[in-house]
């Protein structure tokens, strides 16, 4: 347990999936002395890992973070919804003092396998809804309030490292996640007066619930188990990998903790690959 | 204690980012092997790491040579038995623009701030090995990125080190070993005396400050210790799942500054 951010309040999206980047995240800034809001479209989302059924989402996550010996706070709200967003806002504000921190993690993966020529501008628009304009809503409604404190802060957004491959078949994921990459830039220079560092990073192969819908239809297909499915994509995509495995969240926990401390102050407006090595520009 | 019980090779660890690398490492936990060719100012910084109880020796040794690396690596382990970390920090500027430019020249400046980064880690890299863990720490340089002036033998030595890296990233990774790069940004340190020769310590201070509002997003020139915090993610266990990455620690450059001044001064109105 540290005391590196000690003092300071963080408030992270797309916090309740069980094995999300989020709460990972959130549990590792409170092991490192921060009170946490948490928030999510879904106040309990499934996860498709056997095991998981009991799983009780933001709530469950809150109580963790208290078990931390950490204040912690929850809503639930869409990064797409200005009104949510403003009002978790508030009541980060109210409950828990202050904002210091945002590490926005919501995202959503939409079809897989499915090519551009064959694809449906409905799922373009909900990717871009939710991954490009939610990055937008959700820093104008922290961003706003780390503007009126006037005591600087640390935005990190999670893009993907698909916003810098080609990704046939994720056309739309890639895109909206390019999109990300171009916010924090933005972002980075409109904030860095008010001495708000904003950076993103870009997730390579991480075994997440962002996954679980595309292995659940995929396996189905391949008349095969859901765990056997998992197996196998993560043989074939440990080898692309030169440290020859998958992420796990504790990796973006250790990146994202570097990101919003003062060791970090000097740096803004960059986009920081975490792919084991697949992704190098 | 990110870095306990690790053991790192910081060569130019004398002054300026290297020495900040060396303090903070050893904060961290961390034995120092100091290397530069400022002896005395080497000795200073080991000295300074063995007062607050960490291990560090100093170590002399002149990177473009490559009989100097071998010798300071054998010294390294000789002194803490393993290598864990390496920064190959120490560089000097040289060469100009191409006209201005010769031949003898780029080789001494290829060999010190290229040559010499490759025949570290090929010295270094055995040990590494051994023990399946390694961390590499390259020193770039924006001119190697975004020039805004054209000094071409030590850019392009420095964009040569993104390719070493990158390459040594993806040869070494399923050995454990970790090769990541460091682009500084304007960070105050000797290196920049000669940009500020002549003035007073008022007119230099306010010299920088005028120079960092203009060019620099955050606004300010950086210190040493801002490099020392992107060094220590990349030495640590925290950089768990980042190899053959390139992190701009430039207060914000690349970016475009507030000022954007070519964009709002009158000669740029036929652009817009």
């Amino acid at each position: 347990m540290g005391n590196a951010l000690s003092g300071k309040v963080a408030f992270v999206t797309g916090a309740a999936a069980k094995r999300g980047m989020g709460r990972a995240v959130a549990l590792r800034l409170a092991e490192e002395g921060a009170d946490v809001m948490v928030t999510d479209k879904f106040a309990r989302p499934k996860s498709a890992w056997a095991g998981d059924e009991g799983w009780g989402g933001l709530e469950d996550v809150v109580r963790e973070i208290e078990a931390l010996g950490r204040k912690a706070a929850s809503a639930v709200a869409s990064v797409d919804n200005l009104a949510e967003c403003e009002a978790a806002v508030r009541a980060a504000v109210g409950k828990l003092g202050r904002i210091d921190i945002l590490v926005n993690c919501a995202g959503t993966r939409g079809p897989v396998g499915v090519n551009i020529v064959d694809g449906d501008e409905k799922d373009w628009r909900m990717l871009f809804d939710v991954n490009s304009i939610g990055t937008m809503i959700v820093s104008k409604a922290v961003g706003k309030e780390l503007i009126r404190q006037n005591q600087g802060g640390k935005i990190v957004h999670i893009a993907s490292a698909a916003g810098k491959l080609p990704c046939p078949g994720s056309a739309a994921y890639a895109a909206s996640k390019w999109a990300v990459i171009g916010i924090t830039q933005a972002l980075a220079m409109e904030l860095a007066p008010y001495k708000i560092n904003v950076n993103s990073i870009n997730p390579g192969f991480f075994a997440t619930n962002l996954r679980d819908e595309d292995a659940t239809l995929h396996s189905r297909e391949k008349g095969i188990s859901i765990e056997e499915f998992r197996k196998d994509e993560y043989r074939m995509l440990a080898g692309m990998v030169p440290l020859k495995r998958m992420g796990t969240v504790e990796d973006i926990a250790n990146l994202v903790f570097f990101l919003v401390t003062d060791q970090s102050d000097y740096l803004t407006g960059v986009d920081v690959n975490i792919t084991g090595g697949t992704l190098m520009h | 204690m990110l870095l306990e019980n690790r053991v790192a090779v910081i060569t130019g660890g004398a002054s300026g980012m290297g020495r900040a690398m060396a303090l903070k490492f050893a904060a961290e936990g961390c034995d120092v092997v100091v290397n530069d060719i400022q002896e005395e100012k080497a000795a200073e910084v080991a000295g300074a790491i063995r007062a607050s109880g960490r291990g560090a020796v100093a170590v002399r040794a002149d990177v473009s040579r490559g009989e100097d690396i071998r010798s300071l690596v054998d010294r390294a382990v000789e002194a803490f038995g393993k290598i864990d970390i390496l920064v190959t920090n120490a560089g000097a500027a040289g060469g100009a623009d191409l006209e201005h430019s010769d031949e003898q020249e780029w080789d001494r400046v290829m060999a010190l701030n290229l040559k010499g980064a490759f025949l570290l880690c090929k010295a270094a890299v055995p040990h590494m090995k051994e023990r399946r863990y390694g961390k590499i720490i390259m020193v770039s340089s924006m001119g190697a990125v975004r020039p805004s002036i054209s000094v071409l033998a030590y850019h392009s030595a420095k964009a040569g080190v993104l390719g070493l890296m990158k390459n040594l990233a993806f040869e070494l990774a399923p050995f454990g070993i970790y090769v990541n790069c460091i682009v500084p940004g304007p960070i105050e340190t000797p290196f920049w005396d000669p940009l500020s020769a002549g003035m007073s310590e008022e007119k230099k201070r306010a010299f920088l400050d005028a120079l960092a509002k203009k060019e620099v997003p955050l606004g300010r020139i950086g210190k040493p210790e801002d490099i020392a915090g992107p060094a220590l993610f990349f030495a640590s266990e925290l950089s768990s799942y980042v190899t053959g990455q390139v992190l701009c620690v430039a207060g914000g450059q690349p970016g475009i500054t507030t000022d954007m001044t070519f964009i709002s001064a009158p000669e740029s109105r036929s652009y817009r």
